[in-house]
Protein backbone atom coordinates (compact mmCIF):
# COMPACT_ATOMS: atom_id res chain seq x y z
CA UNK A 1 0.00 0.00 0.00
CA UNK A 2 2.74 2.25 1.19
CA UNK A 3 4.53 1.56 -2.20
CA UNK A 4 1.59 2.15 -4.14
CA UNK A 5 0.81 5.86 -2.68
CA UNK A 6 4.70 6.47 -2.98
CA UNK A 7 4.39 5.87 -6.84
CA UNK A 8 1.32 7.51 -7.34
CA UNK A 9 2.55 10.94 -5.30
CA UNK A 10 5.90 10.61 -7.63
CA UNK A 11 3.72 10.21 -10.56
CA UNK A 12 1.46 13.38 -9.70
CA UNK A 13 4.67 15.46 -9.07
CA UNK A 14 5.58 14.57 -13.35
CA UNK A 15 2.34 15.34 -13.96
CA UNK A 16 2.10 18.86 -12.14
CA UNK A 17 5.83 19.45 -13.67
CA UNK A 18 4.95 18.46 -17.11
CA UNK A 19 1.94 20.84 -17.01
CA UNK A 20 4.37 23.38 -15.70
CA UNK A 21 6.86 23.04 -18.41
CA UNK A 22 4.01 23.46 -21.13
CA UNK A 23 2.22 26.26 -19.52
CA UNK A 24 6.12 28.12 -19.76
CA UNK A 25 6.91 26.80 -23.42
CA UNK A 26 3.42 28.06 -24.71
CA UNK A 27 3.20 31.10 -22.82
CA UNK A 28 7.01 32.24 -24.04
CA UNK A 29 6.38 31.27 -27.94
CA UNK A 30 3.07 32.90 -27.70
CA UNK A 31 4.49 36.07 -25.89
CA UNK A 32 7.50 36.18 -28.39
CA UNK A 33 5.13 35.65 -30.83
CA UNK A 34 2.68 38.54 -30.34
CA UNK A 35 6.03 40.91 -29.59
CA UNK A 36 7.72 39.79 -32.56
CA UNK A 37 4.41 40.62 -34.87
CA UNK A 38 3.94 43.91 -33.24
CA UNK A 39 7.35 44.87 -33.49
CA UNK A 40 7.65 43.69 -37.60
CA UNK A 41 4.25 45.50 -38.34
CA UNK A 42 5.93 48.54 -36.78
CA UNK A 43 9.01 47.76 -38.74
CA UNK A 44 6.56 47.51 -42.00
CA UNK A 45 4.35 50.81 -41.34
CA UNK A 46 7.04 53.24 -40.55
CA UNK A 47 9.14 51.88 -43.48
CA UNK A 48 11.88 51.24 -40.90
CA UNK A 49 12.27 47.79 -42.37
CA UNK A 50 13.34 49.61 -46.01
CA UNK A 51 15.87 51.37 -44.11
CA UNK A 52 17.63 48.73 -42.94
CA UNK A 53 17.28 46.28 -45.67
CA UNK A 54 18.21 46.83 -49.28
CA UNK A 55 14.86 45.15 -51.01
CA UNK A 56 16.04 46.38 -54.48
CA UNK A 57 15.39 43.84 -57.44
CA UNK A 58 13.04 41.28 -54.96
CA UNK A 59 9.26 40.88 -54.48
CA UNK A 60 8.87 38.49 -52.26
CA UNK A 61 4.61 38.77 -52.12
CA UNK A 62 1.65 40.98 -53.09
CA UNK A 63 1.16 41.99 -49.59
CA UNK A 64 5.06 42.93 -49.79
CA UNK A 65 4.40 45.20 -52.69
CA UNK A 66 1.76 46.78 -51.37
CA UNK A 67 3.37 47.28 -47.81
CA UNK A 68 6.36 48.61 -49.90
CA UNK A 69 4.14 51.10 -51.44
CA UNK A 70 3.01 52.40 -48.28
CA UNK A 71 6.13 52.56 -46.27
CA UNK A 72 7.26 54.89 -49.43
CA UNK A 73 4.71 56.89 -49.90
CA UNK A 74 5.16 59.49 -47.16
CA UNK A 75 8.12 61.09 -49.38
CA UNK A 76 6.66 60.73 -52.45
CA UNK A 77 9.44 58.64 -53.56
CA UNK A 78 9.76 57.72 -57.94
CA UNK A 79 8.25 54.33 -58.26
CA UNK A 80 10.91 52.42 -60.64
CA UNK A 81 9.80 49.36 -62.02
CA UNK A 82 11.70 47.03 -64.13
CA UNK A 83 13.74 43.69 -64.66
CA UNK A 84 16.93 42.45 -62.81
CA UNK A 85 18.78 45.16 -64.69
CA UNK A 86 17.59 47.55 -61.56
CA UNK A 87 18.16 45.21 -58.92
CA UNK A 88 21.20 43.83 -57.13
CA UNK A 89 21.34 40.31 -58.14
CA UNK A 90 23.67 40.31 -61.14
CA UNK A 91 26.31 42.11 -59.28
CA UNK A 92 25.99 39.70 -56.04
CA UNK A 93 26.64 36.66 -58.19
CA UNK A 94 29.52 38.79 -60.51
CA UNK A 95 30.90 39.06 -56.70
CA UNK A 96 31.07 43.11 -57.53
CA UNK A 97 32.74 44.51 -53.87
CA UNK A 98 29.60 46.56 -52.12
CA UNK A 99 27.38 45.27 -54.81
CA UNK A 100 24.17 46.68 -52.98
CA UNK A 101 25.52 50.40 -52.82
CA UNK A 102 26.29 50.00 -56.84
CA UNK A 103 22.90 48.45 -58.39
CA UNK A 104 20.72 50.99 -60.19
CA UNK A 105 18.60 51.65 -57.63
CA UNK A 106 20.70 52.66 -55.09
CA UNK A 107 22.63 54.89 -57.55
CA UNK A 108 19.20 56.00 -58.65
CA UNK A 109 17.85 56.93 -55.13
CA UNK A 110 21.25 58.72 -54.14
CA UNK A 111 20.61 61.30 -57.39
CA UNK A 112 16.74 62.01 -56.94
CA UNK A 113 17.32 62.52 -52.94
CA UNK A 114 15.18 63.81 -50.72
CA UNK A 115 12.26 61.96 -52.75
CA UNK A 116 14.53 59.03 -53.57
CA UNK A 117 13.42 55.70 -55.61
CA UNK A 118 10.45 53.54 -54.51
CA UNK A 119 12.30 50.14 -56.12
CA UNK A 120 9.28 48.05 -57.89
CA UNK A 121 11.76 46.39 -59.86
CA UNK A 122 12.37 42.69 -59.28
CA UNK A 123 14.62 39.73 -61.30
CA UNK A 124 12.58 38.40 -64.32
CA UNK A 125 9.61 40.73 -64.30
CA UNK A 126 7.96 40.92 -67.33
CA UNK A 127 5.51 43.90 -68.84
CA UNK A 128 2.23 41.92 -68.00
CA UNK A 129 4.06 41.34 -64.27
CA UNK A 130 4.54 45.05 -64.47
CA UNK A 131 0.88 45.76 -65.46
CA UNK A 132 -0.66 43.80 -62.33
CA UNK A 133 1.95 45.61 -59.87
CA UNK A 134 0.16 48.85 -60.93
CA UNK A 135 -3.15 47.11 -60.20
CA UNK A 136 -2.24 45.37 -57.05
CA UNK A 137 -1.86 48.51 -55.53
CA UNK A 138 -3.93 51.05 -53.87
CA UNK A 139 -1.95 54.34 -54.11
CA UNK A 140 0.39 53.61 -57.17
CA UNK A 141 3.16 56.12 -56.82
CA UNK A 142 2.93 60.01 -58.53
CA UNK A 143 6.24 59.53 -60.61
CA UNK A 144 7.16 56.23 -62.33
CA UNK A 145 10.27 55.61 -64.13
CA UNK A 146 9.84 52.19 -65.90
CA UNK A 147 12.41 50.58 -67.51
CA UNK A 148 12.14 48.27 -70.39
CA UNK A 149 14.44 45.43 -71.80
CA UNK A 150 14.97 43.68 -74.80
CA UNK A 151 14.16 40.62 -72.78
CA UNK A 152 10.59 41.75 -72.21
CA UNK A 153 9.54 41.87 -75.84
CA UNK A 154 11.37 38.41 -76.62
CA UNK A 155 8.89 35.31 -78.41
CA UNK A 156 9.63 33.08 -75.11
CA UNK A 157 6.66 35.20 -73.72
CA UNK A 158 4.66 35.57 -76.29
CA UNK A 159 1.96 32.95 -75.22
CA UNK A 160 -0.30 34.25 -72.69
CA UNK A 161 0.66 31.13 -70.30
CA UNK A 162 4.10 32.50 -70.81
CA UNK A 163 3.59 36.32 -70.97
CA UNK A 164 3.79 36.79 -67.01
CA UNK A 165 6.57 35.28 -64.82
CA UNK A 166 4.54 35.81 -61.51
CA UNK A 167 0.86 34.51 -61.21
CA UNK A 168 0.32 36.61 -58.39
CA UNK A 169 0.68 39.45 -60.67
CA UNK A 170 -1.49 38.64 -63.34
CA UNK A 171 -3.51 41.59 -64.44
CA UNK A 172 -6.90 41.75 -64.69
CA UNK A 173 -6.89 41.91 -68.43
CA UNK A 174 -5.10 38.38 -68.75
CA UNK A 175 -6.80 37.36 -65.60
CA UNK A 176 -9.95 35.43 -68.50
CA UNK A 177 -9.98 31.50 -68.35
CA UNK A 178 -6.80 29.68 -68.64
CA UNK A 179 -6.83 25.69 -69.69
CA UNK A 180 -6.91 23.71 -66.87
CA UNK A 181 -3.20 23.65 -65.19
CA UNK A 182 -1.50 20.51 -64.52
CA UNK A 183 -1.08 18.51 -61.24
CA UNK A 184 2.44 19.96 -60.53
CA UNK A 185 0.88 23.34 -61.90
CA UNK A 186 -2.14 23.30 -59.76
CA UNK A 187 -0.24 22.35 -56.45
CA UNK A 188 2.16 24.86 -56.98
CA UNK A 189 -0.76 27.57 -57.43
CA UNK A 190 -1.99 26.18 -54.35
CA UNK A 191 1.56 26.61 -52.67
CA UNK A 192 1.75 30.43 -53.79
CA UNK A 193 -1.67 30.86 -52.26
CA UNK A 194 -1.12 30.01 -49.29
CA UNK A 195 2.87 31.43 -49.13
CA UNK A 196 0.65 34.64 -49.98
CA UNK A 197 -2.00 34.33 -47.58
CA UNK A 198 0.71 34.17 -44.72
CA UNK A 199 2.34 37.23 -45.70
CA UNK A 200 -0.95 38.93 -45.97
CA UNK A 201 -1.96 37.65 -42.45
CA UNK A 202 1.39 38.01 -40.38
CA UNK A 203 3.84 40.99 -40.38
CA UNK A 204 6.44 38.46 -38.91
CA UNK A 205 6.00 36.23 -41.53
CA UNK A 206 6.23 38.69 -44.69
CA UNK A 207 9.10 40.06 -43.15
CA UNK A 208 11.34 36.73 -42.23
CA UNK A 209 10.77 36.32 -46.22
CA UNK A 210 12.10 39.78 -46.90
CA UNK A 211 15.26 38.91 -45.34
CA UNK A 212 15.10 35.78 -46.63
CA UNK A 213 15.32 37.42 -50.54
CA UNK A 214 18.19 39.62 -48.90
CA UNK A 215 20.23 36.75 -47.67
CA UNK A 216 20.46 35.92 -51.64
CA UNK A 217 19.84 32.14 -51.63
CA UNK A 218 17.92 31.55 -54.73
CA UNK A 219 18.84 27.57 -54.60
CA UNK A 220 20.90 25.61 -52.25
CA UNK A 221 23.67 25.18 -55.07
CA UNK A 222 24.03 28.73 -55.49
CA UNK A 223 24.56 29.18 -51.65
CA UNK A 224 27.08 26.75 -51.68
CA UNK A 225 29.35 27.96 -54.61
CA UNK A 226 29.17 31.12 -52.72
CA UNK A 227 30.30 29.83 -49.82
CA UNK A 228 32.80 28.42 -51.51
CA UNK A 229 33.89 30.96 -53.48
CA UNK A 230 34.89 32.66 -50.23
CA UNK A 231 37.66 30.00 -49.79
CA UNK A 232 38.70 28.78 -52.72
CA UNK A 233 40.39 30.86 -55.67
CA UNK A 234 37.92 32.60 -58.20
CA UNK A 235 37.46 29.88 -60.83
CA UNK A 236 37.28 30.71 -64.50
CA UNK A 237 33.79 29.87 -66.09
CA UNK A 238 33.77 26.45 -67.57
CA UNK A 239 31.62 26.19 -70.89
CA UNK A 240 28.80 24.22 -69.68
CA UNK A 241 28.14 27.26 -67.81
CA UNK A 242 28.93 29.63 -70.69
CA UNK A 243 26.70 27.86 -73.22
CA UNK A 244 23.83 27.27 -70.50
CA UNK A 245 23.97 31.31 -70.53
CA UNK A 246 24.40 31.35 -74.37
CA UNK A 247 20.92 29.28 -74.88
CA UNK A 248 19.03 31.36 -72.27
CA UNK A 249 19.64 34.62 -73.63
CA UNK A 250 19.20 33.37 -77.65
CA UNK A 251 15.98 34.43 -77.88
CA UNK A 252 16.68 38.26 -76.27
CA UNK A 253 18.53 38.61 -79.14
CA UNK A 254 17.04 36.61 -81.97
CA UNK A 255 16.92 38.76 -85.30
CA UNK A 256 13.31 38.89 -86.07
CA UNK A 257 10.75 41.64 -85.80
CA UNK A 258 8.82 42.37 -82.80
CA UNK A 259 5.52 41.53 -82.32
CA UNK A 260 3.07 44.94 -81.57
CA UNK A 261 0.06 42.50 -80.92
CA UNK A 262 2.04 40.51 -78.24
CA UNK A 263 0.82 40.59 -74.59
CA UNK A 264 4.16 42.32 -73.77
CA UNK A 265 2.96 45.24 -76.36
CA UNK A 266 -0.66 45.30 -75.48
CA UNK A 267 0.50 45.27 -71.35
CA UNK A 268 2.99 48.29 -72.44
CA UNK A 269 0.03 49.91 -74.20
CA UNK A 270 -2.35 49.60 -71.06
CA UNK A 271 0.33 50.53 -68.46
CA UNK A 272 0.89 54.00 -70.41
CA UNK A 273 -3.12 54.75 -70.73
CA UNK A 274 -3.01 54.23 -66.71
CA UNK A 275 -0.06 56.30 -66.43
CA UNK A 276 -1.53 59.23 -68.94
CA UNK A 277 -3.58 60.93 -66.86
CA UNK A 278 -1.24 60.20 -63.85
CA UNK A 279 2.26 62.31 -62.93
CA UNK A 280 5.75 62.24 -64.76
CA UNK A 281 6.80 58.88 -66.50
CA UNK A 282 9.87 58.48 -67.69
CA UNK A 283 9.92 54.90 -69.91
CA UNK A 284 13.63 54.30 -70.74
CA UNK A 285 14.99 51.16 -72.96
CA UNK A 286 17.67 50.31 -71.20
CA UNK A 287 21.31 49.45 -72.73
CA UNK A 288 22.08 46.32 -74.28
CA UNK A 289 25.72 44.51 -74.44
CA UNK A 290 26.69 45.69 -78.34
CA UNK A 291 28.23 42.26 -78.98
CA UNK A 292 25.00 40.68 -78.25
CA UNK A 293 23.03 43.53 -80.42
CA UNK A 294 25.68 42.70 -83.38
CA UNK A 295 24.30 39.33 -83.82
CA UNK A 296 20.69 41.81 -84.81
CA UNK A 297 20.62 43.17 -88.67
CA UNK A 298 21.17 47.01 -88.44
CA UNK A 299 17.83 47.65 -90.21
CA UNK A 300 15.53 45.58 -87.61
CA UNK A 301 17.25 46.38 -85.01
CA UNK A 302 16.26 50.35 -85.60
CA UNK A 303 13.05 49.30 -86.74
CA UNK A 304 12.09 47.67 -83.23
CA UNK A 305 13.37 50.84 -81.34
CA UNK A 306 11.34 52.93 -83.33
CA UNK A 307 7.95 50.32 -82.81
CA UNK A 308 8.82 50.44 -79.10
CA UNK A 309 9.28 54.72 -78.88
CA UNK A 310 5.92 55.18 -81.41
CA UNK A 311 4.28 52.30 -78.52
CA UNK A 312 5.15 54.74 -75.75
CA UNK A 313 5.09 58.29 -77.75
CA UNK A 314 1.35 57.83 -78.60
CA UNK A 315 0.18 56.05 -75.42
CA UNK A 316 1.58 58.83 -73.38
CA UNK A 317 1.25 62.02 -75.78
CA UNK A 318 3.57 65.44 -75.67
CA UNK A 319 4.05 64.88 -72.22
CA UNK A 320 6.04 61.51 -72.69
CA UNK A 321 9.45 61.14 -71.53
CA UNK A 322 11.09 58.42 -73.89
CA UNK A 323 14.67 57.45 -73.70
CA UNK A 324 16.33 55.12 -75.65
CA UNK A 325 19.68 54.13 -74.33
CA UNK A 326 20.06 50.37 -75.74
CA UNK A 327 23.19 51.78 -77.33
CA UNK A 328 24.27 53.94 -75.38
CA UNK A 329 26.96 51.45 -73.16
CA UNK A 330 30.13 50.18 -74.14
CA UNK A 331 31.11 46.42 -73.77
CA UNK A 332 33.31 46.92 -70.88
CA UNK A 333 30.22 48.39 -69.23
CA UNK A 334 28.61 45.31 -68.50
CA UNK A 335 28.97 42.13 -66.61
CA UNK A 336 26.95 40.15 -69.27
CA UNK A 337 24.39 40.25 -71.92
CA UNK A 338 22.31 43.64 -70.04
CA UNK A 339 23.49 43.85 -66.30
CA UNK A 340 25.77 46.74 -65.76
CA UNK A 341 29.02 47.09 -63.68
CA UNK A 342 28.67 49.06 -60.70
CA UNK A 343 30.19 51.89 -62.88
CA UNK A 344 27.64 51.55 -65.65
CA UNK A 345 24.68 51.26 -63.41
CA UNK A 346 26.22 54.98 -61.65
CA UNK A 347 26.32 56.45 -65.59
CA UNK A 348 22.99 54.89 -66.47
CA UNK A 349 21.63 56.23 -63.06
CA UNK A 350 22.96 59.65 -64.16
CA UNK A 351 21.32 59.89 -67.25
CA UNK A 352 17.98 58.52 -66.07
CA UNK A 353 18.09 61.37 -63.37
CA UNK A 354 19.13 63.65 -65.61
CA UNK A 355 15.67 63.23 -67.76
CA UNK A 356 13.59 62.44 -64.97
CA UNK A 357 14.19 65.80 -63.54
CA UNK A 358 14.03 68.10 -66.92
CA UNK A 359 12.13 65.67 -69.42
CA UNK A 360 12.37 68.14 -72.32
CA UNK A 361 16.34 67.26 -72.38
CA UNK A 362 15.46 63.23 -72.63
CA UNK A 363 17.12 62.06 -75.78
CA UNK A 364 14.63 61.33 -78.55
CA UNK B 1 7.88 29.75 -10.55
CA UNK B 2 9.01 26.30 -10.50
CA UNK B 3 12.14 25.38 -12.32
CA UNK B 4 9.78 23.20 -14.69
CA UNK B 5 8.16 26.04 -15.95
CA UNK B 6 11.01 28.29 -16.22
CA UNK B 7 12.79 25.37 -18.46
CA UNK B 8 9.09 25.96 -20.21
CA UNK B 9 9.67 29.26 -20.79
CA UNK B 10 13.20 28.70 -21.90
CA UNK B 11 12.26 26.07 -24.27
CA UNK B 12 9.32 27.67 -26.18
CA UNK B 13 11.92 30.62 -26.57
CA UNK B 14 13.99 28.03 -27.82
CA UNK B 15 11.30 26.59 -30.55
CA UNK B 16 10.57 30.07 -31.36
CA UNK B 17 13.56 31.51 -32.63
CA UNK B 18 14.13 27.85 -34.83
CA UNK B 19 10.67 28.31 -36.29
CA UNK B 20 12.01 31.84 -37.24
CA UNK B 21 15.60 30.82 -38.52
CA UNK B 22 13.31 27.82 -40.51
CA UNK B 23 11.66 30.86 -41.77
CA UNK B 24 14.39 33.08 -42.91
CA UNK B 25 16.72 30.04 -44.35
CA UNK B 26 15.39 27.32 -45.06
CA UNK B 27 14.03 26.09 -48.47
CA UNK B 28 14.26 27.24 -52.02
CA UNK B 29 12.88 30.90 -52.79
CA UNK B 30 11.61 30.27 -55.95
CA UNK B 31 9.12 27.63 -54.18
CA UNK B 32 7.21 30.90 -52.80
CA UNK B 33 5.95 31.23 -56.94
CA UNK B 34 7.08 34.79 -56.65
CA UNK B 35 11.35 34.63 -56.35
CA UNK B 36 12.42 34.32 -59.99
CA UNK B 37 15.40 32.89 -60.34
CA UNK B 38 16.14 32.68 -64.22
CA UNK B 39 16.90 36.00 -64.80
Amino acid sequence: MQVDTASGGAAGGHGREGRAWALGALGSFLLLLIVSELFCRTLLGTGALYGLVDASGTLTSVAEVKARARAFAGRQAVGLLGDSVAGVTALVQHRVPRARQRSLTAELDRRLTPRGVLPLSADGLLLPDVEGLLETLEAPPRDVILLLNFRMFARSWETEASAGSRDGLLPVAMAGPREAPSAAAAKGRLDARLYESAAGASSLFLVTQVLRARLFVPTRKDAIERGLARLLPAAEDDDLAASVLRLRIAPIYEDRDWNPASPAFSSLGRILARRRSAGRTLVALVPQNPSETAAIAPERLQSNRDLLKRTVVNALGADSAWIDLSDAMPQDAFLDHCHLTGEGNARLAGTLAAAFVQPGRAAP
Amino acid sequence: MSRAFRRGLLAGAAIFLAVVLVLILSGDLSSSGFIYVDF
